[in-house]
């Protein structure tokens, strides 16, 4: 008995201790660190504010790349473009300002490839909507709104991602006329339209009658990312001037150029100073709470690099707030026993009935909690819905962790024969001796 | 032994002694908006030369009397600089005095050309309505929240969980408006983070309430009961502030060594309402339960 509670109390100690080498070196040459320069597919993406990213800067154009100074509203438009464009390439974080009349700043975190993401942020397409004889019969400034959806688009009612376009009032009639002509040479078999994007091609559909409608649908096996990033190109294409990039560099941190390791530092003593606490106050039990600790900075560092989650201030906070209630949980369990203890139970009815007692208020807690981080996730945006994923996840990673893995290695620790109720920092001694 | 339900009036009333002066702060001096909000005054440089942040800070605030919202290092060899500053001026343009004398500033220290240093002034990168938007969202939680804590424990105590949790949010939003804390997008992370500690106190508080109500007899004193509720979980409150503290106040006081403001403008606010939560879970959540009770049981 003795020797299993050693065997299983050391097998777990060891795993977590591998799991946190892991987590902070990888396996050279295969899997980075979590908070080495990750690739796309692993690695906790650091945010603006904490190590930088790249700053463009794009100009207002007209068709000869000569500068041009818009009304306010255009640059409105224009940044609200943009905006929705770095949601779309998932820079949630990112920051968009107008700099000056005439110019937009923006600041993305790190990226592999920013030359990339400066052509999909400045491109705009010109839309034409031809007739079977190469007519342009509809063109992008008939466009009021071009949004990305996804649903049944025809009769067969099968779901896809396609473009809804709404046309401008006056636009109305226009594309009436022009499918009532296309519908007219179904004779000649010349009864299409074609969608046109700049020189491609993107759909020729059949018109059979005359649409009198300000809805149109483009569609054609577009992915969900495709039809986004359709969507902006055309609203953008009834911007009256283009987004020149006139600027492109690299930028530190928003906070300043150390702020991240002086978090790391500090956050390290901090975590060092709260295992010291819990391991003078709880004694045993503290270790077993130090261990089951250490394996949950370990797991939540690898679950954030595998959900690529986007670390900034914000999301430390959530960091902090769920260590807080990972310790809280032992806390709470800790608590209990020592009461346990004090009404003169042994260590082993103690040890269990603690965690009985415990578990209702730790899952209540818990839960409250998790309805935050759930509803700041779907509804919050930018740094809020970084906080709501840390969170989150912190919360099911120290369920675990506090609750399930700390019990193993203090079960082990009674089964090793760990009977005085001292070793917990229980004062009273038994009553019952 | 203590008994903190019978003393709940000098409790209740450093509360409110506290939030009101909290109030008058926000009427009066309102809260200090970040540049995120505001929009400011954008400088950039290139100095040809590496520099210190810290430096910069200083130029700025001996030229113009402005300490900046944020200093970048930009470019490939990071010997660019990105000032940004809130500019409280009519205009948002900035007076060409100051802007004469915040070039002068930096040619003189770096020896560069008025041509390699451009001003221009830049919008709000964050609407005010992101604010009313996570105002609305906490609401959402919060009521959420109380559905789920009368669904498990009972009306009341899901009402005075909330009340010791609106406390707490006034104590912190207090702070900011007291201490001018600007306001930025890392102050809503902030909130939430006392909205959750909060809770999570509390809850613990009512969850020693339900267990003791359970063996409660009719002659049980619900005054009493509370009490020894409130007592039983000072430990737990205690050692879970002291572990949370540690942690957030080592990041506030290294921020503070190394001269990183936004750090500890970050990390205060958090630390006041940790103990504004432990405050409000042992002196008000159970003693404004017990109240509402009427000293009655069941």
């Amino acid at each position: 008995m003795k020797q299993k509670s050693i065997a299983i109390f050391a097998l777990t100690t060891l795993v977590i201790f591998a799991l946190s080498a892991f987590a902070a070196f990888g396996i050279p040459g295969t899997v980075p660190g979590v908070l080495d320069e990750g690739n796309d597919v692993y690695g906790i993406r650091q945010g603006l504010d904490l190590v930088g990213g790249s700053r463009i800067v794009f100009e207002a154009v007209d068709k000869d790349g000569k500068s041009v100074t818009p009304s306010a509203e255009e640059m409105t438009t224009a940044i609200s473009m943009l905006k929705a464009r770095l949601d779309a390439l998932q820079y949630t974080e990112a920051t968009v300002a107008k700099q000056g009349d005439n110019r937009i700043e923006v600041e993305i975190p790190s990226v592999s490839d920013p030359e990339d993401a400066v052509q999909k942020l400045g491109a705009t397409a010109v839309l034409t909507f031809t007739d079977a004889d190469g007519n342009v019969v509809m063109e992008g400034s008939d466009v009021k709104s071009a949004t990305a959806a996804f649903g049944p688009t025809d009769d067969t009612g099968v779901s896809q991602h396609h473009v809804q376009l709404v046309w401008k009032d006056e636009a109305v009639s226009k594309f009436a006329s022009a499918t009532a002509a296309a519908a007219a040479k179904s004779a000649d078999n010349k009864n299409y339209i074609t969608i046109m994007l700049d020189e491609d091609e993107i759909s020729s559909p059949r018109v059979s009658q005359e649409i009198n409608s300000s809805e149109c649908v483009i569609s054609g096996e577009f992915d969900a990312e495709y039809a986004k990033y359709l969507a902006g190109v055309i609203q953008a294409g009834q911007l009256p001037f283009g987004l020149k990039d006139i600027e492109l560099k690299s930028v530190g941190p928003t906070l300043g150029d150390r702020v991240l390791s002086t978090s790391l530092i500090a956050g390290g003593i901090g975590i060092l100073l709260v295992m010291l606490f819990m391991l003078l106050y709880y004694r045993v039990a503290g270790l077993a709470a130090d261990i089951a600790l250490l394996g949950y900075m370990a797991l939540m560092g690898i679950v954030m690099a595998i959900a690529k989650v986007n670390l900034s201030l914000s999301g430390i906070a959530g960091i902090i707030l769920g260590i807080g209630m990972a310790v809280d949980a032992n806390v709470v369990i800790y608590e209990r026993i020592k009461e346990e203890l004090n009404n003169g139970k042994t260590v082993r009815a103690s040890v269990d009935a603690g965690f009985h007692r415990a578990l209702t208020a730790i899952i209540d807690a818990n839960i409250t909690t998790m309805i935050a981080a759930v509803v700041l996730y779907f509804f919050g945006m930018g740094s809020v819905k970084g906080f709501a994923i840390t969170l989150g996840l912190g919360i099911i990673v120290s369920m675990f962790t506090a609750v399930v893995v700390s019990r193993i290695l203090l079960k082990q620790l009674v089964g090793i024969g760990v009977s005085n109720p001292r070793a917990f920092g229980a004062k009273v001694r038994k009553l019952n001796d | 032994m203590i008994n903190i339900v019978e003393k709940k009036k000098i409790f209740f009333i450093i509360s409110i002694v506290l939030i009101v002066i909290g109030i008058a702060s926000m009427i009066i001096q309102g809260f200090a908006m970040d540049i995120e909000f505001q929009g400011g005054i954008n400088v950039t440089a290139a100095l040809g030369q590496k520099f210190e942040n810290n430096d910069i800070e200083a130029l700025v605030k001996d030229a113009i009397g402005i300490t900046p919202s944020s200093v970048q290092k930009s470019g490939e060899n990071g010997e660019d600089v990105v000032i940004k500053i809130m500019y409280q001026g009519k205009t948002k343009e900035l007076a060409s005095a100051d802007r004469e004398k915040l070039t002068d500033a930096l040619i003189e220290k770096y020896g560069i050309e008025a041509d390699a240093i451009s001003i221009s002034n830049v919008s709000a990168t964050v609407g005010k309505e992101m604010l009313q938007k996570s105002f609305l969202l906490c609401l959402i939680t919060v009521i959420l929240m109380l559905v789920y804590i009368t669904i498990r424990f009972e009306l009341m105590s899901g009402v005075s969980a909330v009340v010791a949790l609106i406390h707490d949010i006034l104590i912190m939003l207090s702070f900011y408006s007291l201490f001018q804390i600007p306001v930025n997008s890392s102050f809503v992370a902030a909130i939430l983070t006392i909205l959750g500690y909060s809770i999570n106190a509390s809850i613990m508080v009512f969850d020693r309430i339900r267990e003791r109500r359970r063996l409660a007899t009719k002659k049980t004193v619900l005054n009493h009961l509370v009490n020894e509720s409130i007592l039983s979980t000072m430990g737990r409150s205690i050692n879970t502030t002291i572990t949370t503290l540690l942690t957030v106040a080592l990041l506030c006081v290294f921020g503070s060594m190394m001269g990183i403001t936004s750090l500890v403008e970050f990390t205060l606010p958090i630390i006041i309402g940790v103990l504004a939560g432990f405050y409000s879970s042992v002196f008000i959540a159970g003693p404004f339960w017990a109240m509402c009770k009427g000293g009655k049981n069941k």
